[in-house]
């Protein structure tokens, strides 16, 4: 999945109006909560057939950072 | 059915203030739709017969912030979510949501059929928890001070006879509304529920009917020191908990009994 599709993707898994970028920092992100994780976690499952742990998730830093987690 | 105003005590709501209210086509979601209306908010006003959402229309004290939006809300189920953001690309973000669409049909234990249960917790359950979903969706409601309302039932939690699945989709609904609210709470998306006794819409004569009861309000008179309910008993504690002034209330369940609960066993 390239990386336009995926920010749509986390865009809409985060349900925010406006776009996201690559560098945005998860923490800095209003929408950023534990119930957007939970949906995160769902979408790394649909999308990319990967199973994460929460835990893992909450190291990420930045949006690419879950993106290479996503694709890893 | 036309609830205005009665008297200042009722909350002000503003036109930008859009709230969906499902089931207005009849009964307890129309005394509420109309006197939301007529307190200043836009409604949008769901049920399944035009017809019936028309003559609502038509008596309400401000028809152009009463818009009409028949549907089956058993169609297509999964896209309730969705169809409460085309709603919101249409009216503008929701403050309110009362899901007061519902069915209820006598079904003693003995009578129940998968079917024919499944299909009353479609409507009172899950079509009011995909509807919920879509309005949780921060792209779809007013932030802080947005509010949703279900229509529980007092068979909740005192269940009457013939009402096996009806009384379990109810108290689905009541348990899910808060944890809804707790999930939401941060969000500032406030969650609760109105459960009325017995209240005199076709709701009640059909299922009065269905068990025989040629007589109904006779019949359950007696279970209600203040008597049977009406819809415009209801619409005003609605409208209450969906505005500002009940903004430290969520997760609550509101039992509209006539009595029945306080002093009926006794009277
Ligand atoms: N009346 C009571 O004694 C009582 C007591 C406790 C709780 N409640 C609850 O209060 C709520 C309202 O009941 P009510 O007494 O006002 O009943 P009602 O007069 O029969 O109204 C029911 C409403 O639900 C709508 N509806 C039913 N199935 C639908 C579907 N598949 N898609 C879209 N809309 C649908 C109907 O639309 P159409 O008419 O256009 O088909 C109607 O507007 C219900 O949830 C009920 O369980 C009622």
């Amino acid at each position: 999945m390239d990386e336009n599709k995926f920010l749509a993707l986390f865009q809409d898994t985060l349900q925010r109006e406006t776009p996201l970028n690559m560098d945005d920092i998860l923490a800095s992100l209003e929408e950023w909560d534990s119930l957007a994780a939970m949906a995160s976690i769902a979408l790394a499952e649909r999308e990319f057939s990967k199973r994460l742990k929460l835990k893992e998730l909450k190291q990420q830093k930045t949006v690419r950072d879950v993106y290479e987690l996503f694709r890893a | 059915m036309n609830c205005s105003a009665p008297n200042k005590v009722l909350p002000d709501f503003a036109e930008s203030d859009v709230i969906l209210v499902t089931g207005a086509s009849s009964g307890i979601g129309a005394g509420i739709a109309s006197l939301l209306n007529s307190l200043g908010a836009t409604v949008i006003a769901s049920g399944r017969s035009q017809e019936k959402l028309n003559a609502l229309r038509n008596d309400c004290a401000e028809p152009e912030r009463f818009h009409l939006e028949p549907k089956d809300l058993l169609d297509e189920m999964d896209a309730l979510p969705k169809w409460v953001s085309g709603l919101v690309a249409k009216y503008g973000k929701l403050k309110g949501m009362v899901c007061s669409a519902g069915i209820a049909s006598p079904m003693p234990l003995q009578l129940m059929e998968l079917e024919k249960a499944r299909r009353i917790f479609d409507i009172n359950y899950f079509v009011p928890m995909l509807l919920a979903k879509g309005f949780c969706d921060r792209r779809n409601n007013a932030g802080r001070g947005a509010a949703i309302l279900f229509l529980g039932s007092m068979a909740a939690t005192n269940p009457l006879r013939a009402q096996v699945a009806y009384t379990g989709s109810k108290a689905a609904v009541v348990a899910s509304a808060k944890g809804i609210s707790l999930e939401y709470s941060s969000a500032g998306i406030r969650v609760n529920c109105i459960s009325p006794a017995e209240v005199a819409t076709p709701l009640f004569y059909g299922f009065s009917e269905e068990l025989g009861d040629e007589a109904p309000e006779e019949s359950v008179s007696g279970r209600y020191p203040l008597g049977i309910g009406s819809p415009g008993d209801i619409a005003p504690l609605a409208a209450f908990l969906l505005s500002d002034q009940a903004g430290w209330i969520t997760g609550q369940n509101y039992i509209l009994d006539g009595g029945y609960n306080g002093c009926g066993a006794n009277w």
